[in-house]
């Protein structure tokens, strides 16, 4: 009896998601009712992942589903990364994420390295990291992630653009609405115009930051959302809280950011030098320096 | 004492009978194999034709050369044939699953309680013998109470079954067939004991006082006071299910279909005992007498026959093209190989341990495709140096392990790259000071221009570890005038004897 109650569990962690659905009859035994309810609870909380900072393009926030970023030119692979670690900090509840790669994608932009991640306010060990060779078996490896419970999302990185197609898309597109589980398809290559039947699609570049304050900044992108079934599409400058994963628009922080454009600034810049120490002070005194010397070059 | 059944196989031509399967040439006419001892070949196999000749192993090859002109001869290969007799011991699993090697030519089955199924003893065995000659093996066996009974039996006597009369036909056969060491059954035949019976009739104790109590021990083995164990090939799993098939299968989707049936005899089994297989095997016997052994293991107990066929469907896949070229299967045969105590796992309303359980079966249906190697995750290295802050694990063997990261030390921006290149790409750079940053590098043929540069952040290898090159690195985080943000270091220090070279460790978002 007890074994038959352990079964139970696991035939219903093995059951096709489509029997799975609130619409279904839950069971009569406890133990299944219990996970149904969990279920029906996780269907009513999801309707979208809200990220601060792309409201104006994404209204009622990216639905669980395929998106799929591109990356401009093929040297901008590495910055994909950024946004679905952004997304994952709005995803509720907190689960393992699924990191999918090809092979080729890792040798050409890297691997994510924990300390990185780390610093992105995530756990690293919260990811489990596959590694394929085949194109094909990324897409497979994303499709059993999906079809898995315990997996709160699901990121693939391919270095292929053949692969990348409408069938392709549209079979991730299904598995994610019946999984309930958004998928993340970053392309390290440039794709062509060919029709993906992704939520959206976005092409993303690194932000010019020449012209700030002589330090590295939060790290910014040029968005270029080209189709969006959930909001609008737009190109948009934006920089990325990386601890929150906060998007804010890329101009305004500029402005605020460099100290001899108005008075205003100026003077909140005099008195906050009372305040800090000599070390600072220096720091700052070479930041303007440096300014100056650029704003002099151009 | 009297219940055990024991089959002993003499395969007297094993190491001619294995060329011949090569090339059939070999039977078709006096053939040895030889040996160099100290200078001179020796005869050492010799096939059918070659002893009808009267041809004997241990003779020189000059002398057999003159005895029969027509005489083939071939290097003796051991290796290769301790290799045969172990696959053919790992086929003739088929009948009983505890078999034994008698090296160097032959095999014990312990038939106790299996000749019912294959119709009999003697059916089992002129099944076992008509088998092995479609392999292509001449093979003598017999059926006795004991290891040694059948053994002498199956050598020196007719072969077949013996019940009750084993023993007396035993004392009819030469001293020989006692496994004594050759010495001592020369010195028993010189003394006129040329018989087993003979042996047996002497008053035991002068026989010990001239022998050692070996003899004394092969006698009681006789007649069954002391019992011969046999040592089995594999492990007698504790659960096993099989498919035999009427005909050898020829396509990877019959074997397939047959695997829900297997998975779910098995699992009804260890289900009763409240276990789950943690590594199960699936044996495949193919009918010219090789096996394939296809091996899944799982991070949890498994019970689960769906999921435990889905795993070894997806190894299958990989012999498919072998399964279509060879001369098919006629048996499948599955074994929980090792098992483990299910353990109960109630799931909670967030779905706690619900989703480790699920991670598990995740993890090993990503390990079965991709490999073990494939699934990784990361947990932190108590080192400085970048890139070596983390080790890499594999996902199968940290389901029940808690995180270790600490998230203390990250600034803003952060300090660590998103991506990590390992190892490191060289990189040419232009400096405008020797210290400093790059003003220009290139990296994989392409010139970036730097906008902004951050470091130098020195880090030194250990230097109570001697093995590494004690070159200091500088670290810098760059960004071109693209805003691509890299990191990269300088190997070196100026003013030393080698001039310092740049690296590209990471890249940031």
């Amino acid at each position: 009896m007890f074994y038959e109650q352990v079964r139970n569990i696991n035939d219903w962690s093995t059951m096709p998601r489509a029997a799975q659905t609130v619409s279904n009859i839950p069971h009569v035994d406890g133990v299944s009712s219990g996970a149904h309810l969990w279920r029906q609870e996780r269907q009513t909380v999801s309707n979208g992942i809200n990220v601060p900072g792309l409201e104006g393009l994404f209204p009622s926030g990216l639905s669980r589903s395929l998106h799929v970023l591109e990356a401009e030119t093929a040297q901008d692979g590495a910055i994909l990364s950024a946004f679905p670690l952004a997304f994952a900090h709005h995803l509720s509840p907190p689960r393992p994420i699924a990191w999918v790669t090809q092979s080729l994608a890792a040798g050409e932009a890297g691997q994510p390295y924990g300390p990185g991640l780390a610093a992105f306010g995530h756990d690293p060990f919260q990811f489990i990291f596959v590694t394929a060779p085949r194109a094909a078996d990324v897409l497979w490896a994303i499709e059993e992630c999906l079809r898995s419970l315990a997996v709160g999302a699901v990121v693939g990185e391919l270095n292929d653009r053949k692969a990348i197609d409408l069938t392709a898309t549209r079979r991730l597109a299904m598995r994610c609405e019946r999984a309930d589980v958004p998928a993340f398809l970053l392309s390290h290559l440039p794709l062509n115009e060919s029709a993906l039947a992704a939520r959206s699609r976005w092409r993303i570049g690194p932000g010019k930051m020449a012209g700030r304050a002589g330090l590295l900044g939060e790290p910014a992108f040029a968005v270029n959302v080209v189709k969006n079934r959930d909001g609008f599409c737009a190109r948009r400058s934006l920089t990325l809280a990386c601890r929150s994963g906060v998007f804010a628009p890329f101009e305004r922080k500029r402005a605020a950011e460099s100290p001899a454009l108005s008075p205003e600034t100026s003077t909140a810049h005099e008195t906050t030098r009372s305040l800090v120490t000599p070390a600072v002070l220096h720091l700052a005194e070479r930041r303007r320096h440096r300014d100056h010397l650029a704003r002099m070059r151009s | 004492m009297s219940a055990r059944r024991i089959l002993s196989l003499w395969l007297g031509h094993l190491s001619t009978d294995r060329l011949a399967r090569q090339n059939a040439a070999v039977n078709e006419r006096p053939f040895a194999t030889i040996e160099n001892v100290r200078g001179a070949f020796i005869l050492r196999h010799l096939n059918a034709r070659a002893e009808a000749n009267g041809l004997k192993p241990g003779g020189s090859l000059s002398d057999a050369r003159a005895l029969v002109p027509g005489l083939a001869v071939a290097h003796a290969d051991q290796e290769a044939d301790r290799r045969t007799l172990l696959s053919l011991a790992r086929a003739a699993d088929r009948y009983t699953p505890l078999v034994g090697l008698d090296p160097p030519d032959g095999l014990m089955l312990d038939i106790t309680g299996c000749a019912h199924l294959f119709g009999g003893e003697d059916a089992m065995l002129a099944d076992i013998l008509s088998r092995f000659a479609r392999w292509g093996y001449s093979a003598h066996g017999a059926v006795a109470p004991n290891p040694l009974l059948a053994y002498g039996l199956a050598r020196f006597g007719p072969g077949g079954v013996f019940a009750k009369n084993a023993e007396d036909a035993f004392m009819a056969l030469p001293v020989e067939a006692l496994r004594l060491p050759e010495e001592t059954s020369d010195v028993l035949v010189r003394l006129g004991l040329k018989l087993v019976g003979h042996v047996f009739a002497q008053p035991r104790a002068p026989l010990v006082q001239r022998f050692g109590p070996q003899i004394a021990q092969r006698l009681d083995q006789v007649i069954g006071h002391v019992s011969v164990p046999i040592t089995p090939l594999t492990p007698v799993p504790q659960s096993i299910s099989e498919r035999r098939f009427a005909e050898p299968v020829m396509v990877l989707e019959g074997i397939a279909a047959s695997l829900p049936g297997l998975t779910a005899r098995l699992c009804e089994g260890l289900e009763r005992r409240g276990e789950g297989a943690r590594r199960t095997t699936l044996r495949l016997f193919h009918a010219d007498c090789g096996v394939t052994d296809v091996a899944v293991g799982t991070s949890d107990p498994l019970a689960d026959p769906k999921r435990m066929a889905k795993l070894l469907t997806a190894r299958l896949e990989r012999l498919a093209e072998r399964i279509a070229t060879d001369s098919g299967i006629d048996l499948v045969r599955l074994y929980g190989t090792e098992t483990a105590p299910l353990v109960s796992q109630q799931g909670t309303l967030e779905g706690g341990r619900l989703s480790e359980a699920d991670l598990a079966a995740l993890v090993d249906t990503l390990c079965e495709r991709l490999g073990r190697d494939a699934v990784t995750r990361l947990a932190p290295a108590d080192d400085h140096r970048p890139g070596h802050e983390q080790t890499i694990l594999k996902a199968s063997e940290t389901l029940h392990q808690t995180s270790h990261w600490s998230f203390a030390q990250t600034g803003v921006p952060p300090d660590r790259p998103l991506r990590l290149l390992w190892p490191p790409e060289p990189v040419e750079t232009l400096a405008s000071v020797p210290d400093g940053p790059p003003v220009r590098f290139v990296w994989r043929r392409v010139c970036h221009t730097v906008a902004l540069a951050e470091g130098p952040e020195r880090i030194a290898s250990p230097w109570w570890d001697a093995s590494h090159d004690a070159a200091t690195c500088d670290y810098f985080r760059v960004e071109d005038s693209e805003g691509r943000r890299f990191f990269m270091f300088r190997q070196g220090l100026y003013g030393r004897e080698s001039p310092p070279r740049w690296f590209m460790h990471g890249l940031f978002a």
